[in-house]
């Protein structure tokens, strides 16, 4: 765990003397062993243009002019301290405002565009109006308390209590007790007040030293609070994560927006690597990185990297799409240049970013393939295989296991070639090739077009598979159904087929338009109560028969997703049976579907060994 | 048992960090004028009895002048606040100073093997920093204190 300090006081008008006193603050700071510091300048007064960051983070040239044996100095500092010298040391920059009324307090929030060219912003409120009001609704990282003017009359605990719910940082310099003798009593009692109150948590400590004698090493500060009257851990805390924690908040409220997504190109362009590499991107990723970041280890990387690293951002922004990007960029199977989203964030233009908010979605899906999508897409092309089926030759021979929506696919694609209809099967054979989940959004549409397409090869398909009732849900497509073809061509029967057939389609929709938008854990039962509400819409007339509901309600496997289609098919009935667990295959219940007589060997043919 | 129970804290002194113009001869830090500015802290900041009950452990037991390396010892009880006293020292005979600890430990045999890995690496240092300057009796002067360290003569 690094320590930080996160206020060296910066003057604006960089003047030769006050600069060389900044550089020789930030070269102790480095020898003593502190893995980061913020440079702190003081605004007052209305916010203008002026006041906009140009803090330049020191080179590592000029901290080598100040002391040559800087290296050797920080790595015997950092060993013992025990921080490992791969951490870069960072620099940040601060803004402080100084509050005197509440109006002044208003117009400090974080999304004033001047304020946000600095890493952290903090306000010093003067008065206890302002203190108030800086507790309670400004929208800042750091609350600088100022000892030297009667500050325990100043705050309360009730104040401090809710701005440290809010996640606001209180911070105290412990410059003034080196320097002032005549403040140092109100301090520490001030800070002890404070202490207690916040039990050290939300509470940093930096120097605001305004020349290198009055900073001091963190181990020694973290003793100097430590007599305060908190624990020793908690001192060292407010001086290393206390100052981390806020750093990632803070940084993180700079550079990105909300949940929006930054896609950059990787470094590989390789595609065969394609997961290494990018794991290797996301442990790479450095959530507390600055522009001034001086690597320990290698002073050479250092040289190239502060100089390259301005240039680097343009280019991103300059090399996004302006259509967006598209699902087929992250595939890899894709021949399309190997754009990679990393671990970082930033925000885009709107259109990007509908574009983005999906792909995560859609890359979610495609990176997590558990047993339940597995499930699901089971599911989902068991549905369309009577639509997509009637259009393509059925297969005569028995498909056993499941394993897999390729599975499926190859199964479909084999009793298809019973049905010989004339549709070109170049969109079924190329879903085999790509991600799934891409399958889901393009066999929505195309099943309305499948739909239309007459019936009589359903049932055919339906005859076939009917055997398939008696065993073990896997299995899924027999062939000779000739005794049950008679039973499949009654009226009704064939109405209600087609009713199911119809009603299962538009479930299929349903569900794949669900899926793609909705997350896919815990979200069944949601969607059932969505589908059943949609097919009650759209289903306009359905035609019920007893048979068929007491049929359907007896089927073994029983699911949410099927639930609406009984539900409507037995609309007529006031009862609704909303069976626990989910289905492997719909289709299966209404092949599966026997005549009272039947029942007994529905029964026997269970436990019969298959 | 150990009826007195200590620690040891090697700390390095940084003299005139910010480079002002003091005139004079610079300072040479002695275990006369470390003890007394400490002293000091420790009065101003924690009165008559914290100085008194200070003084029944604390001293400084050895100051290398060449790498500005001083070995301070102090009661188990009391040690903190002769940390925090050390720490608010802002000046050793009008020149400003910075105390910094290096480590702390419990024996005299730990402190040591850790002084003289601080001591190596703060006499590279210094010769880094002197560059030509540095005088040839240095290096001898360097090694007697190094000697010392070893034979636990502190």
């Amino acid at each position: 765990m690094g320590f930080f300090d996160l206020n060296i006081p910066y003057t604006h008008p960089p003047k030769r003397t006050v600069e060389a006193s900044r550089t020789r603050i930030a070269v102790k700071a480095m020898e003593l062993g502190y893995t980061g510091i913020a440079y702190n300048r003081t605004i007052s007064g209305v916010i203008s243009d002026e006041h906009r960051c140009s803090i330049k983070p020191l080179s590592i040239s000029s901290l080598l002019n100040t002391l040559p044996s800087l290296s050797l100095s920080a790595k015997l500092h950092r060993d013992l301290l025990r921080i490992p010298l791969s951490t870069p040391f960072r620099q940040y920059t601060r803004v402080t405002v100084l509050i005197e009324t509440p109006l002044h307090a208003t117009a400090v929030c974080c999304d004033n565009p001047i304020l946000k060219t600095y890493d952290l912003v903090a306000i010093k409120p003067s008065t206890r109006a302002t203190f108030d009001m800086a507790c309670q609704k400004s929208e800042v990282d750091i609350i600088t308390v100022d000892f030297s003017k009667g500050m325990p009359c100043r705050m309360t605990e009730n104040m401090v209590k809710v701005a440290a719910e809010r996640g606001v940082c209180f911070e105290v310099d412990y410059s003034c007790l080196l320097n002032n003798a005549k403040i140092r009593d109100q301090w520490i009692y001030g800070a002890k007040c404070l202490m207690e109150w916040t039990q050290g948590r939300n509470v940093i400590f930096s120097s605001s030293a305004p020349s290198v004698n009055l900073l001091r090493g963190p181990w020694d500060v973290a003793n100097l609070l430590s007599i305060l009257g908190i624990s020793k851990e908690r001192a060292r805390d407010a001086i290393s994560k206390n100052c981390r924690n806020l750093l990632v908040k803070a940084l993180r409220k700079k550079r990105f927006y909300k949940n929006a997504i930054r896609v950059q190109p990787s470094s590989s362009n390789t595609v065969s690597n394609f997961e290494d590499d990018q794991q290797e991107e996301l442990l790479k990723w450095d959530s507390l990185s600055s522009e001034g970041d001086i690597p320990l280890n290698d002073w050479a990387k250092c040289f190239l990297s502060l100089s390259s690293k301005a240039s680097e951002i343009a280019p991103v922004v300059d090399s996004m799409p302006s259509h967006g990007f598209q699902t087929k960029d992250f595939l890899p199977s894709s021949n399309a240049s190997p754009v990679v989203p990393n671990g970082e964030k930033i925000s885009q233009s709107t259109p990007v970013l509908k574009n983005s908010t999906e792909q995560p979605n859609r890359q979610d899906e495609s990176s997590r393939p558990d047993a339940m999508e597995a499930d699901q897409v089971a599911m989902m092309t068991m549905t369309t295989t009577p639509a997509t089926i009637s259009t393509k030759k059925s297969c005569p021979t028995r498909c056993s296991q499941l394993h897999g929506s390729n599975d499926i696919l190859l199964s479909c694609n084999k009793l298809c070639e019973k049905t010989k209809k004339s549709i070109p099967t170049e969109t079924f054979n190329s879903r085999k090739s790509h991600d799934s989940q891409s399958n889901l959004g393009t066999l929505g549409t195309e099943l309305d077009a499948v739909i239309q397409n007459e019936n009589s090869k359903l049932q055919k398909f339906l005859q076939d598979a009917k055997r398939d009732d008696e065993h073990d849900s896997e299995k899924i497509f027999y062939p000779n159904l000739n005794a049950k073809i008679t039973e499949m061509q009654e009226a009704p029967q064939s109405e209600d087929l087609e009713i199911a057939q119809h009603t299962v389609s538009k479930t299929d929709i349903s569900i794949s338009k669900n899926l793609l938008v909705a997350e896919q854990s815990g979200k069944l039962e949601t969607e059932a109560v969505k589908l059943d509400e949609m097919e009650i819409e759209e289903d306009g007339s359905a035609v019920v028969t007893h048979i068929e509901d007491q049929k359907l309600n007896k089927l073994s496997t029983e699911s949410d997703q099927v639930s609406p289609v009984e539900s409507v098919s037995g609309r007529s009935r006031v009862k609704r049976r909303r069976p626990p667990a989910p289905p492997l295959f719909p289709f299966k219940r209404l092949f599966s579907r026997m005549l009272f007589k039947r029942k007994g060997r529905k029964k026997k043919s269970k436990t019969k060994p298959e | 048992m150990v009826g007195f129970k200590n620690r040891f804290m090697v700390m390095e002194v940084f003299l005139n960090p910010n480079r002002e113009n003091l005139g004079g001869t610079p300072l040479i830090i002695t275990q006369f004028n470390v003890t007394k500015a400490i002293k000091d802290s420790i009065l101003v900041n924690f009165g008559v009895c914290g100085l008194a009950t200070a003084m029944a452990s604390f001293d400084i037991k050895y100051v290398n002048p060449i790498t500005n390396l001083c070995i301070i010892r102090a009661a188990t009880e009391d040690y903190e606040k002769v940390w925090s006293a050390i720490t608010m020292v802002k000046n050793i005979a009008h020149v400003p100073v910075i105390f910094n600890l290096l480590d702390i430990t419990g024996s005299k045999r730990s402190c040591q093997s850790l002084a003289l890995k601080c001591e190596e690496s703060k006499f590279e240092q210094y010769k880094l920093t002197v560059g030509d300057q540095l005088k040839p009796d240095e290096p001898k002067r360097m090694s007697s204190f190094l000697d010392r360290i070893k034979a636990s003569k502190f």
